[in-house]
């Protein structure tokens, strides 16, 4: 019974595994005081900001000198992908159609791409979400579920289902920020209580089938591409806004850097922390959503691929798995790169086993190649 | 030591609770309770044959904990305990089986076979982090996956079999009636926890867990005994891999799928905090127990009362 056992585990670590201090009323008093203290409400005010702009003003430098380190962990996932499309070309040999390669990668590397987005920023807040094969599944099953093949329920279902994915977020996000417990801890426990529920509720079986707008998403053309790989488009604009251009990126960042420095800045820790798990939460949902589009039904397990592979794509993107480092770009190009090679070996016969762990060593390389060498 | 130094800055009040807590004496008060109180509850009387069973089932998670607190210990997290133990099942299957060997030899073999996979994995996650100095989390997470990948190489499907002479060695009876192998093997776990701890080594995983930097600085060879405690912690992995085979006597390249979640559980009930040095094994052991009566318990809530009128139902009826 997952589901017990998760439980026991939170009341365990609850009743005698954390050491900061539980959310008292005391801390919120705190923070409301030295919010209603605080000059500006967002983040550094413009004259910070405005000086080192001044000074780039006065005395250009290049774009790449600027971004060159950003540059450095962003561009080897893209390296990899062209050389892993130039293999599959060749594997493939006069069969080969690129367009057509070209649709189905940036369909399936979609999956990835936004569960990247979620990830990353637990990632680059220092933490790390576990929970999100289930956080895939469990909103997934309640759509096709209550939307069995009707888009006029579909109009609730689906809100719902974005509800659930953030609601296991802030689950998340309250066990971590709110009451200390490890990131590790939290999200397996939440994911085990999940998976218990997603058991009952579908007993293990498939049940029901997704609305004809998730299937119009996924399995349809619009201007030559599935609606999909417009949503993706649009994804990557937000997902670059929100992990790299924003206060709430600056403040993620602080976060993951050093909690301490963040906390002296007037960076308030629990929200950022919540924040992030609402978001991976969400982005999982979506993806189930996606998924269940795809597959025109939602299963038990449908998620478990995505563990491994949501941390591979955040990691191949070049994020510091330690937190304080990422660029959406790169998650990017590691979402379309782990695409290409999950493609490139489905072509040949190797079995799933040799698969996984291919996967595993894959994991392993990018972590040791795109550490910081001053760490 | 390390419940004196928990209680350092206000001695008199933070010393009883610090003590019982992270000596695992909470842990053991609950396993006490829960045993108590399912005695009180349950119609029949508590048996020879429930000790044997649920000590059966216990065992492999006793062990695997003993291995995941102290790599917890060290500050330091382990995600391979249930790939390890599937793969070293699926080893001992396929290339051990039904063999003709003398029972001795068999199971000598099996534990070298069995402790020197779990081990030797154990050392490649200890060589990642500690002298490459990379996240435990994600070297045994991708660990986890590669050596995964290899059971299900190795052993498609369930199936095949071990001796069940050395079967019934691991699970039978020391003293018939009166103490079953899988509560010798328990207690052989807890002394060697005991004499681990006594080691330089184990005073050197406390300190690291604690702080790494200050031990650093008092000399300690925080790399090696890093690397040490992945591999020792291997070595345990590979022991419940060996113990759980005998248990199920069959093989199945999932076998150790659910462990994570019940391993880190047992580490927590046991008081062991995540981060590193505060508790300790014996800890563990009692969680592991617990959770093993509680989680059959619960089968047996979600599974209706009628399995209890079978003519063999345990003290708390059987798990369905």
């Amino acid at each position: 019974m997952p589901i017990v056992e998760g439980a026991i585990l939170l009341f365990a670590v609850l009743a005698l595994g954390t050491r900061t201090e539980l959310l008292t009323l005391a801390s919120v008093r705190g923070y409301w005081s030295a919010r209603a203290a605080r000059p500006v409400r967002s983040g550094p005010t413009a004259a910070q900001i405005g000086a080192p702009a001044e000074a780039d003003r006065q005395r250009p430098v290049g774009w790449l000198v600027r971004n060159g380190h950003t540059l450095r962990f962003v561009l080897p996932a893209f390296a990899i992908l062209i050389v892993v499309l130039g293999i599959t070309a060749a594997i493939n040999g006069g069969n080969f159609k690129f367009g057509s390669y070209l649709v189905s990668l940036l369909t399936f590397g979609s999956f990835l791409a936004i569960l990247g987005l979620g990830q990353g920023a637990v990632v680059t807040a220092g933490g790390l979400d576990l929970s999100v094969p289930w956080a895939i599944t469990f909103p997934a099953i309640v759509v096709t579920t209550y939307a069995n093949g009707s888009d006029s329920a579909a109009t609730w279902a689906i809100p719902l289902a974005l509800c659930i994915g953030a609601g296991i977020g802030f689950f998340n996000g309250t066990l971590v920020a709110g009451l200390g417990i490890s990131p590790i801890i939290a999200t397996l426990a939440t994911g085990s209580m999940l998976e218990g529920i997603a058991l009952v509720f579908s007993h293990g079986a498939p049940i029901g089938n997704a609305p004809p707008v998730l299937l119009w998403f996924l399995n349809s053309r619009l201007g030559g591409l599935p609606p999909a790989v417009w949503f993706l488009a649009l994804f990557v604009v937000i997902g670059t806004l929100v992990l790299n251009h924003s206060g709430f990126a600056r403040r993620v960042r602080a976060v993951g850097n050093s909690e301490w420095v963040a906390r002296l800045s007037g960076v308030h820790i629990r929200a950022v922390t919540i924040s992030v798990y609402v978001l991976s939460g969400l982005c999982s949902a979506i993806v189930g959503l996606m998924l269940a589009g795809f597959a025109d039904q939602a299963y038990y397990d449908m998620g478990k691929p995505y563990l491994l592979a949501s941390i591979a794509v955040v990691v191949l993107g070049g994020t510091r798995i330690t937190g304080g480092r990422s660029h959406y770009i790169g998650i990017l190009g590691g979402a379309l790169l782990f695409t290409a090679m999950g493609s490139m070996l489905q072509t040949t016969s190797l079995p799933e086993a040799v698969r996984s762990i291919i996967y595993g060593t894959v994991l392993l390389l990018a972590v040791i190649l795109l550490r910081d060498q001053a760490e | 030591m390390t419940d004196e130094a928990a209680a350092l800055p206000n001695l008199s009040t933070r010393l009883p609770v610090a003590f019982l807590q992270r000596s695992g004496m909470i842990a053991f008060l609950v396993l006490l309770a829960v045993i108590l109180a399912l005695i009180a509850v349950s119609p029949n009387r508590l048996s020879y044959f429930d000790l044997s069973t649920i000590s059966a089932s216990g065992t492999t998670l006793a062990l695997a904990g003993i291995g995941e607190t102290i790599v917890v210990l060290g500050g330091g997290l382990d995600l391979s305990p249930g790939a390890i133990i599937s793969l070293v099942n699926v080893v001992l299957v396929t290339q051990l089986g039904p063999s003709t060997l003398g029972v001795g030899a068999y199971t000598a073999l099996a534990v070298t076979i069995a402790i020197g996979i779990g081990a030797g994995i154990g050392a490649i996650n200890g060589l990642l982090v500690s002298y490459l100095r990379l996240p435990s989390i994600i070297v045994t997470l991708a660990t986890m996956f590669v050596v995964q990948g290899a059971a299900l190489l190795i052993l498609k499907f369930p199936g095949g079999s071990v001796s069940s002479d050395f079967a019934n060695l691991l699970v039978g009876d020391v003293i018939t009636d009166v103490l079953p192998v899988p509560i010798l093997i328990i207690g052989l776990g807890m002394l060697a926890w005991l004499y681990i701890k006594r080691l330089r080594f184990g005073v050197g995983l406390y300190a690291i867990g604690s702080d790494a930097a200050a031990a650093q600085a008092s000399r300690v060879n925080v790399r090696f005994i890093r690397f040490l405690s992945f591999t020792i912690a291997g070595a345990f992995f590979g022991a419940a891999g060996l113990f759980i085979t005998a248990n199920a006597g069959s093989g199945d390249p999932l076998i150790g799928a659910g462990f994570l979640l019940k391993v880190f559980t047992a580490v927590v009930i046991g008081g062991t905090l995540i981060g590193g040095g505060r508790g300790g094994a014996l800890g563990t052991v009692f969680g592991a127990l617990t959770l093993t009566i509680v989680s059959t318990f619960s089968w047996l809530w979600a599974c209706g009362p009628t399995t209890c009128r079978s003519s063999r139902a345990p003290f708390f009826c059987s798990p369905c």
